[in-house]
């Protein structure tokens, strides 16, 4: 952990070359706790003592390829389907956040779960619209199968996914009057940015998906909506089809920067943003890929600009990252349908994005009543009487992890929650204030106290 | 303004010298003290702003109770000259308005007739997007007239300055960039719930650089919560003084504007207040409802008033209340109103020389079957932020040049 | 307050206690962590002891346990008499020096403090201090009660409860029970209120209108009565608690009538019987006093409530005054009754199961209310319809239907046109809503089915009515169908236990499973509240076989 660590010029003046190579041990940064524990933090929802430790002890291509093995999916699957089940048996899409958040915190590959929710946040559709369950819920396994995989085939199946066009407005798109919604939101929001199309892209985008329709929650090709005629879109002539359309939207070379800008924000740094000098490595290595997502995920993941000490602290938690990311490193679990309303509470209910473009992140997760909200979370959790640390009392964790002492939990929090040292003067209030007291309750304390400190709120 | 100074060392040292076992040094930081002087705790001037939504019908508010044209547009609505509170031979107030009446009376109302905006809309969420925004769809930006007053005020923390009170979604009125206004259901909310969170907090020595990894960060943070532990300390006392016996009706709207009457008295730095009360759209069997959500308003804002006034702070807080839109002026079959156009605004608090600026909207010349509107909202709004406010370029604010109203506030 | 427990040998080696510790659920448990460390600790005991601990604790009440709460003192007091004063002294003893030994170890001063009172040694042990009288030992928390207690006893006057008319009045009527009963207990009300304490319970206007309707004449006892008494009856197969405070029936107020009719003469309907019934419950209540009666029963805040509701009622029942003309219509003896859905042959199944709900009232004016209530029935199922397709919800699908002299108004949910083979079949399902008219009859049910079954018992019951006892309120529940009916939803119960309590599976299931073993040891629970001299609760749970 670092407080002023070495700067490599500010972003914009970073060396692709060195930003993409991928990290290496050398004198001044060492394979060590800290790192291994950014890794988790950034590319999951944290992670356990052990599983630190083992990390630390395997190696960086190791840990790396962990990531993105996807063994040990079956009896967590069967548990979350029968919880799914339950779910679409209420008929109520709020009960969804609370069957989200029991994969979010028990799936072993944490990083499948964290590239759902960049994409839901990316394709942000509401169910406070949609209403219905089982369509929300479809989008969602439809997110999770492609997160780590084709983007083209996400794209496709995400232009004909009933809940994103009910949200957007799309459920019908008639020969006679093009319906702009979609076309605009597909260019704008998911593939290329503003400036990077023109406003006829729009209306050509718009006669392709002409006879595109959701009928009884389903989607439905009708041709005798479809506008027939050869369209212009992007510069190319003779774009026929909804599907022909998307392709030649996705050849575009705006997208590949489009998508590595938005990973980098996620996983890298809130601010600045990067410019195309900088990401192009990245962006090029996504189109050489044909837009397959693993390659380049794997590239950002095992990165100098990744995992080196520059990253450190640039992120601020989601309210999802703060909470899971302590359950997980106390290896806890708790009621999740109070968790649920907490973390709406503090910005960020999981299905019901504020609006078309997801949660903005990074300081907007700030305000006065949301700290208050993030403090009060972590102090509810060590408190709630469903809350249990390895399926035991908080005491029996502590003496497994051998906390002795005041001092010994704070450095354990520190170095295995925390992106940044907690301050002097903080660390030595807490070690006064709590010399030579013990117990459970003298614990649950001192981490609601470390939950009221700023440092707690970056990654 | 040196009281306030002294009586925050002194509280802050009692907090931080009680905490067991700390040794804090006896000097608190400089430009802390310097922060808070200078957010003219307890004599800055406050805005109340009230949101009747739904279109609140005008024309049965402030009733032309004299007028032939009223009772034959609304044979079954109408209110008659026996049952309304008189203000004058023309005019007078719902009868249950009492608490208004009584405000009036005191000198303390002031109504102003006729406001809108050309080519009205009648769709409830257009038409209060228009008054958040002061813009149309078109050239909206996604921010509203309170959020860009706050973001021109260059405040140590702005996002103390603004305050929504109510569980509903925060109104785009309070907006803006780089601005965040907290909306909180209840004072709860603020509460740190960890014991002593407060003493924890100390300000980052200078000798940390800003140039450091993330440092820009971790400061934005740190300031962020040194600011709500601020806000949560000042709440706390305020809640902690007993003399709560003020009378506030036991409703939503009231315990509502109770908290707010709590929080002006603690000196709190916020600036504007907003609060929200809801189901004026009354399109059938309006008697009852409208009657029971003026007589809500009403008691609370008496009350509201009144407890200002006993703390002596009544000539600092101004209580603005609008609705989207009024309601049309002859009545429907289901014995209630539809959307219609103009409807008054009214203030309350501080005395005022005259209880009504501009003239009752005439009954006969309609605009397609609606009051037609004198005043644009937003020249209601120049009027507050110029005068009340002390505001000297609105332009921006108001998305466009609107001459001031005359508010009759000394 | 007083309650008095009868000798142990009563109740130690009582079938129940016998049936309890014998079951599946208490062995689990009794085997589980938490327990077994309090056992452990109990184990320690009893070897110093030299005595199990269940034989200590029958020597120590072998005549019995009475526990007080003085009002005055703010003090509570227990004397147990034992077996005999010698083993009781040598009692004592051991388990003075089991605590003073076990502070030596630790290093600890001595934790008893000894105390002497007129000639009476007693020891003082953290907030507690007991004495020895004979074969009596008296513990109590505040050392003026002991005092009290112990002159008492020495001086062997008479003060305290034994002198108060009314402790006297509820002993007698105890006595003159003819059940034995296990436990027995004395709250003197009037004290409590004198003192001001739990105020809510006694107020002039109630602040909760359902507490109102439900229990409004328990209320109007705890306010009036000076005493209540409580009895704890245990036979083989049940056990029983009994509450009865004297009631003045004359000085019955007339805002109560709505829940003792006028005169005190309300009676409820026996109950009705159906199968696979989870509970039924039949009262006397007259909503429509109580409705019209609201301004002298309630406080202003749910007076004003009230008053929004009845604002929205009369619109949507097109004018009609809804205290007086709706509400007006029925008698006021009312039946609900919840039982086990079945299932209509072609209809889908929706994957969660809930059980179906009925209310059946009586209607005073049938020819006139019977259209009215169809056309009421029908404009809520349109509305509803309306509201849902908006949420995209399944439609409902209005029928009418008479045989047998009774006439059914029916809505069922239409199954989905080309619904997909895996959809889940969402909750709605489980409804499909009908109002049906039998005779004087009318049922209101959230089942066709259930409905039905209603329709077809047979309205003959005024006669049987008059040859029961008069009860105001009666209450059945099946613990076996409502064990049925969790059970149909096992695998929800589960998902819910994981999210809420953070469970891995395996342990949800375990402790859904063990619900499900707990339920297994009662078969019915009844209760029933009269009001005669006495305002009376009797609730009994009979243990399955």
């Amino acid at each position: 952990m670092t407080i002023a660590p070495s700067n490599h010029g500010g972003l914009n003046h970073m060396d692709p070359d060195w930003a993409w190579a991928p990290w290496t041990e050398s004198a001044e940064e060492k394979w060590d706790r800290a790192r291994v524990a950014k890794l988790f933090r950034r590319a999951g929802f944290c992670a356990s003592e052990d599983t630190l430790r083992q990390s630390v002890a395997d190696g960086p291509d190791k840990s790396v390829d962990q990531l993105f093995s996807m063994e040990g999916q079956s009896p967590f699957e069967r548990e979350s389907d029968g919880i799914a089940a339950t779910v679409k048996a209420t008929g109520d899409p709020k009960n969804l956040v609370t069957w989200w958040l029991h994969r979010i915190v028990s799936n072993p590959n944490s990083l499948l779960e964290k590239m759902t929710l960049f994409w839901h946040g990316h394709f942000a559709t509401s169910a406070e619209k949609v209403l219905d369950v089982e369509l929300m819920l479809e989008q969602n396994q439809l997110l999770r199968k492609h997160a780590i995989g084709d983007f083209r085939t996400m794209i496709h199946g995400i232009s004909k996914d009933p809940a994103m066009l009910i949200y957007l407005d799309s459920v019908t798109n008639r020969k006679a009057h093009a319906n702009e919604n979609y076309a605009r939101e597909l260019m704008e929001l998911f593939c290329l940015g503003e400036g990077n199309y023109s406003e006829s892209d729009v209306q050509q985008l718009a006669r392709c998906f002409t006879g595109w329709e959701i009928r009884r929650k389903q989607f439905r090709f009708n041709r005798y909506q479809h506008d027939t005629g050869m369209k212009e879109l992007l510069g190319k002539t003779n774009v026929g089809s909804g599907e022909e359309a998307i392709d030649r939207v996705l050849d575009s070379p705006h997208l590949p920067y489009f998508i590595a800008s938005k990973l980098f924000r996620f996983f890298v740094c809130d601010e600045p943003r990067p410019d195309r000098t900088l990401l192009k490595p990245l962006a090029e290595r996504f189109a050489s890929d044909q837009l397959q997502l693993q390659g380049m995920l794997r590239m950002l993941i095992r990165s100098q600009v990744f995992l080196s000490d520059w990253s450190d602290g640039r992120k601020i938690r989601s309210p999802i990252d703060l909470a899971v990311g302590f359950l997980t490193t106390l290896e806890a679990t708790t009621n999740l349908e109070r968790l649920a309303n907490q973390l709406k509470e503090i910005g960020q209910a999981l299905f019901f994005p504020p609006n078309v473009k997801g949660w903005d992140g990074g300081r907007a997760w700030i305000n006065s009543s949301t700290l208050v909200g993030r403090a009060n979370l972590v102090h509810q959790v060590v408190r709630d009487e469903n809350t249990r640390f390895q399926s035991g009392s908080i005491s029996a964790f502590a003496a497994n992890q051998s906390w002795g002492s005041p001092e010994d939990l704070l450095l354990w929090m520190e170095q295995n929650f925390f992106a940044v040292a907690i301050r002097n003067e903080n660390r030595q209030a807490i070690a006064s204030k709590f010399m030579g007291k013990s117990g459970e309750e003298m614990m649950k304390e001192i981490i609601s106290l470390l939950a009221t400190f700023p440092e707690i709120h970056l990654s | 303004m040196s009281r306030i100074v002294i009586d925050r060392r002194s509280f802050a040292k009692n907090t931080f010298a009680s905490a067991a076992g700390l040794a804090i040094g006896s000097a608190l930081p400089n430009h802390w003290i310097q922060s808070l002087a200078g957010c003219e705790v307890a004599s800055g001037r406050v805005l109340v702003v009230i949101q009747l939504t739904g279109g609140n019908d005008g024309l049965n508010t402030v009733v032309p109770y004299r007028s032939d044209d009223y009772r034959k547009a609304r044979p079954k609505l109408a209110i008659g000259p026996n049952e309304v509170l008189k203000i004058n031979a023309e005019l007078g107030l719902h009868p249950a308005m009492k608490g208004m009446e009584k405000l009036l009376e005191a000198g303390r109302l002031c109504m102003i007739h006729g406001v809108g905006y050309p080519n009205p809309n009648r769709s409830h969420f257009e038409s209060m997007d228009i008054w958040h925004s002061c813009a149309r769809k078109e050239q909206r930006s996604g921010d509203g007239w309170i959020g860009r007053y706050i973001a021109s005020q260059s405040a140590s923390h702005t996002d103390s300055l603004g305050l929504h009170l109510g569980s509903e979604q925060q109104p785009s009125a309070l907006a803006g960039r780089g601005v965040q206004v907290p909306s909180i259901a209840s004072i709860e909310q603020f509460r740190w719930k960890a014991t002593d969170a407060g003493t924890m907090r100390r300000e980052a020595p200078a000798s940390i650089t800003s140039t450091a990894n993330g440092q820009d960060l971790l400061d934005f943070v740190q300031a962020s919560t040194e600011a709500a532990l601020d806000a949560s300390e000042r709440l706390s006392r305020a809640m902690m003084k007993s003399d709560d016996n003020a009378d506030f009706p036991a409703t939503s709207l009231g315990e509502k504007l109770r908290v707010v009457s709590r929080l002006i008295l603690a000196g709190l730095p916020t600036r504007v207040y907003y609060v929200t009360l809801d189901g004026f759209d009354t399109h059938s069997q309006q008697m009852p409802a409208h009657a029971g959500l003026l007589k809500q308003w009403s008691d609370s804002v008496g009350a509201f008033v009144q407890r200002l006034e006993m703390a002596g702070q009544a000539e600092r807080v101004l209580v603005m209340t609008f609705s989207e839109f009024g309601r049309r002026v002859s009545e429907n079959a289901s014995e209630g109103t539809d959307h219609g156009a103009a409807a008054p605004v009214f203030f309350s608090g501080p005395k005022m020389g005259g209880f009504e600026v501009g003239t009752f909207p005439s009954l006969t010349d309609l605009d397609d079957g609606d009051l037609k509107f004198h005043t644009d909202f937003r020249e209601v709004y120049a009027g507050v932020l110029e005068r009340w406010f002390q505001v000297q370029e609105t332009d921006t604010i108001l998305a466009g040049k609107f001459k001031a109203i005359d508010l009759p506030m000394a | 307050m007083l309650v008095e427990l009868k000798p142990s040998n009563q109740w130690m080696d009582h079938p129940l206690r016998n049936k309890i510790v014998a079951s599946e659920a208490f062995r689990q448990i009794w085997r589980s962590p938490d327990v077994r460390k309090m056992r452990t600790g109990m184990l320690v005991a009893e070897l110093a002891m030299g005595d199990s601990l269940e034989s200590i604790l029958t020597k120590l009440t072998s005549g019995g346990v009475t526990i007080a709460v003085d009002v005055q003192t703010e003090g509570v007091a227990m004397i147990a008499q034992s077996e005999s004063s010698d083993w009781l002294k040598e009692y004592m003893e051991t388990l003075v020096n089991l605590v003073r030994n076990d502070a030596k170890t630790k290093k600890e001063p001595d934790p008893i403090k000894m105390a002497e009172y007129r000639g009476i040694s007693g020891y003082e042990f953290q907030k507690g201090i007991f004495a020895v009288i004979g074969k009596s030992l008296l513990v109590t928390n505040k050392s003026d009660l002991a005092k009290v207690v112990l002159d008492r006893f020495l001086d062997k006057t008479d003060g305290g409860l034994s002198s108060k008319e009314s402790f006297r009045n509820q002993v007698a009527v105890q006595s003159a029970r003819p059940t034995n009963s296990v436990a027995w207990g004395y709250i003197d009300l009037e004290e409590i209120r004198k003192r001001g304490l739990a105020q809510d319970l006694f107020l002039e206007k109630a602040k909760d209108f359902n507490a109102e309707l439900i229990l409004g004449g328990l209320l109007s006892t705890l306010q009036n009565s000076d005493s209540a008494s409580a009895a704890l009856v245990a036979d083989a197969g049940s056990i029983a608690l009994q509450l009865c405070a004297p009631r003045d029936p004359t000085r019955s107020e007339e805002k109560r009538d709505f829940f003792f009719g006028p005169g005190g003469d309300g009676a409820a309907l026996p109950l009705l019987k159906v199968d696979q019934e989870l509970a039924s419950l039949s009262v006397y209540r007259d909503v429509s006093k109580l409705w019209l009666m609201a301004g002298d029963l309630f406080d202003q805040k749910v007076n004003d409530q009230l008053a929004q509701a009845d604002n929205t009622l009369t619109t949507l029942f097109s004018g009609r005054d809804f205290g007086e003309d709706i509400l007006g219509s029925f008698q006021p003896q009312l039946r609900l009754i919840a039982a086990l859905s079945e299932r209509e042959a072609g209809r889908p199944v929706p994957a969660v199961r809930l059980p179906s709900f009925a209310l059946v009232v009586n209607l005073k004016d049938s020819k006139r209310m019977k259209p009215e209530l169809k056309r009421i029935f029908q404009s809520l199922v349109g509305f509803l319809n309306v509201a849902g397709a908006q949420d995209g919800q399944p439609q409902l699908d209005l029928d009418m239907e008479s045989f047998d002299g009774s006439q059914f108004v029916m809505a069922r949910y239409v199954d989905e046109v080309d619904r997909l083979e895996n959809k889940v079949i969402p909750i709605q399902y489980n409804f499909s809503p009908c109002l049906a008219f039998v005779g004087d009859r009318a049922i209101l049910s959230s089942t066709v089915g259930l409905a039905k079954q209603i329709a077809a018992s047979a309205p003959i019951e005024t006669g049987l009515a008059s040859s029961l006892e008069k009860k105001n309120t009666r209450l059945e529940v099946d613990a076996k169908a409502i064990r049925l009916s969790l059970e149909e939803n096992r695998s929800h119960l589960v998902s819910q236990n994981i999210v809420e309590k953070g469970h891995s599976k395996k342990e949800a299931e375990n402790e859904v499973d063990m619900l499900f073993k707990i339920l297994d040891l009662f078969d019915k629970g009844t209760l029933d509240l009269a009001f005669g001299s006495q305002s009376e609760l009797n609730v009994t749970l009979r243990l399955a076989e």
